[in-house]
């Protein structure tokens, strides 16, 4: 028995219940798409490109550009460290304006729907509501513009403390 | 001629080599923390969607709108009337914990990234099989994220079908989600106990070092780290500030009351003012409904097997009225908590001379409504706080509240609150 499940472990690369979970798991997923196909108003296509558009959204265009912009505004302030040597010190400004930039980020990621009323959402949800989504982009605004004035206190401050010691 | 395959030992430049991922911050301890916080908010927001489902009763009637009902339908068991606030309670927790796992799942993508590009691409048959469900994974997890978060802004920017789509896209990712958690789970485990929990936590900028290289080496962690320009309590910090500011967005759309002002980019505000002054889903208007419709002229039609019977306004005003506090739950996430009179959906079954048992259909005079209909279970009909509500906060209900008449009752579906009532039919429960 032992031998066997070795055997098993050589061919495939990890064991009996790793490939019953996984193919069980791919068995639901697969019920699970079948449901889509159930969709009456045969937009199956469109939900397959949102399925793969997303992730092609996420992984190649979102989360290198965010790389890309980070790894632009950090550039100069980086030096590779000697072999052996811890990484250099630096300046910690860089963070006080990338926490609040990632925030206002996250949040027009989340809300850009509604902040830039996006395909028609503004009549959509009027129809809905009885409200308006224009009152959306003042508030948001008004949350990055508190966003980075907290920063710039902390910031303030740090420096202060720091020039005092 | 020999086949150019891929050589195992020489990955392609660029991201296929470990030494082009540089981050310091990036290794087991840090994605196993973020892990360990989705494996705490997946399930949460998967068994409420679930419940969600379970509460729309999708065996009776019309109400499992969309769906042709395949063997991934399936009904668990009663929707239960007690408490009233269950459903405002499951899918407040369905939006507001969806809405604060969103930046925990964005950095739980960054920091794994390097996987997408390992090389060699497949191993083993075992390997292969955990890529493929890592497709599902990662594609179904943006997907239920990104079509929920739509739905609750309104921004139908998918030519799909909603539900359908939210539904079955919710079993190919839980699958996958369960798949992933059972082999990652003592990977998971090991890395935070090697590392004492928290405890890279207290580095600051100054103290902050790549993970330690474990055996086997762990492909997370860079070979050529740059400098850190941030600590990880700092990256753990902003991704904890945004799931926060999401959560209060969330908390304050779905407790409602005063709390609704923290709500400031939660979808949905106050509509109308006085008595009726709280959030509608559906306004007169977008119904088309006409004053002449609503006016004296108008009827309720009960039947029941064959029989009917028409009533007007007065006489329903004329029978014994009941008073509730009661939430209108929405499956967006908000709620808002009202005090309805009106007569017992109890008492019309009874008129129709059932002892109880029976479902009802309740239809609105609405047009082109997704739920102009929806069916009540034998146990909501038969709870005596499930009304045909006239009045609401002790004035008349106005026309984009359901003038003359719409049902509410305890832990209903929001769309179940059938408004401008014209006709309730009474039926046995199906077997």
């Amino acid at each position: 028995m032992r031998r066997a499940s070795a055997k098993f472990r050589g061919i495939y690369g990890a064991s009996p219940l790793h490939a019953l979970l996984g193919t069980s798991s791919l068995a639901i997923v697969a019920i699970a798409v079948r449901g889509w196909f159930d969709e009456p108003t045969v937009s199956l296509k469109y939900i397959l490109f949102w399925f793969v558009g997303a992730i092609l959204a996420h992984d190649m265009l979102l989360l290198p550009l965010y790389s890309a912009v980070d790894r632009l505004a950090t550039i100069r302030a980086t030096r590779p460290a000697p072999p052996g040597e811890p990484p250099p010190r630096r300046s910690p400004g860089w963070v006080f304006v990338r926490v609040p930039l990632l925030l206002s980020g996250l949040l027009l990621l989340v809300f850009g729907p509604e902040i830039l009323q996006l395909g028609n959402s503004d009549s959509t949800f009027h129809v809905a509501s009885g409200q308006h989504q224009h009152v959306y982009m003042a508030r948001y605004l008004m949350i990055v513009a508190v966003l980075f004035a907290l920063a710039a206190l902390l910031y303030t401050l740090r420096a202060l403390r720091g020039r005092r010691a | 001629m020999r086949l150019p395959l891929p050589d195992p030992d020489r990955p392609p430049p660029g991201p296929f080599r470990h030494s082009f991922w540089r981050s310091p911050l990036r290794g087991p301890w840090l994605t196993s923390l973020l892990g360990f916080a989705l494996l705490i908010a997946i399930p949460l927001i998967a068994i409420t969607g679930f419940l969600s489902n379970d509460a729309y009763n999708p065996r009776l009637g019309g109400n499992s709108v969309g769906r042709m009902l395949g063997p991934l339908d399936f009904y668990l068991f009663q929707w239960p009337t007690h408490p009233s606030w269950l459903y405002a309670f499951t899918q407040g927790v369905h939006v507001t914990i969806g809405l604060a796992a969103t930046p925990i799942l964005l950095a739980k993508l960054w920091s794994v990234i390097p996987r997408l590009f390992e090389w060699p691409p497949l191993r083993s048959p075992a390997h292969a099989l955990e890529r493929l469900s890592l497709a599902f994974l990662v594609g179904g997890a943006l997907f239920e994220f990104a079509t929920g978060i739509l739905d609750i802004q309104y921004a139908y920017l998918f030519k799909f079908f909603f539900t359908n789509a939210h539904y079955y896209g919710a079993w190919v990712f839980s699958a996958a989600f369960v798949f992933h958690a059972a082999i990652k789970f003592a990977t998971m485990r090991s890395a935070l106990s090697v590392r004492r929990g928290l405890e890279p936590l207290r580095d600051n900028l100054a103290h902050t070092r790549p993970e330690p290289q474990q055996t086997p080496a762990s492909d997370l962690i860079a070979l050529t780290p740059a400098a850190p320009s941030m600590s990880r309590r700092a990256l753990l910090g902003t991704v904890g500030a945004g799931s926060l500011f999401l959560f209060v967005q969330g908390l304050g759309d779905s407790l409602g009351g005063p709390l609704r002002v923290l709500s400031l980019l939660g979808p949905r505000d106050r509509f109308g003012s006085g008595a009726n002054g709280f959030n509608v889903n559906r306004t007169a208007a977008a119904a088309q409904i006409t004053a002449q419709e609503v006016g004296p002229g108008w009827r309720l039609e009960l039947s029941s097997q064959g029989r009917s019977m028409s009533i007007s306004r007065a006489q329903l005003l004329a029978m014994p009225q009941h008073t509730y506090d009661l939430p209108i739950a929405c499956v967006e996430g908000w709620s808002s908590t009202q005090r309805w009179s009106g007569v017992r959906v109890r008492d019309l079954s009874r008129l129709m001379g059932h002892e109880g048992g029976m479902i009802a259909t309740a239809t609105s005079l609405e047009r082109n409504g997704v739920f102009s209909a929806a069916t009540l279970a034998e146990n909501e009909v038969d709870d005596e706080r499930t009304l045909l509500a006239l009045r609401v906060n002790g004035a008349e209900l106005s026309l984009d509240h359901g003038f003359p008449a719409r049902v509410i009752g305890p832990a209903l579906p929001g769309v179940h609150c059938t408004k401008w009532v014209s006709k309730v039919k009474f039926s046995e429960a199906p077997a």
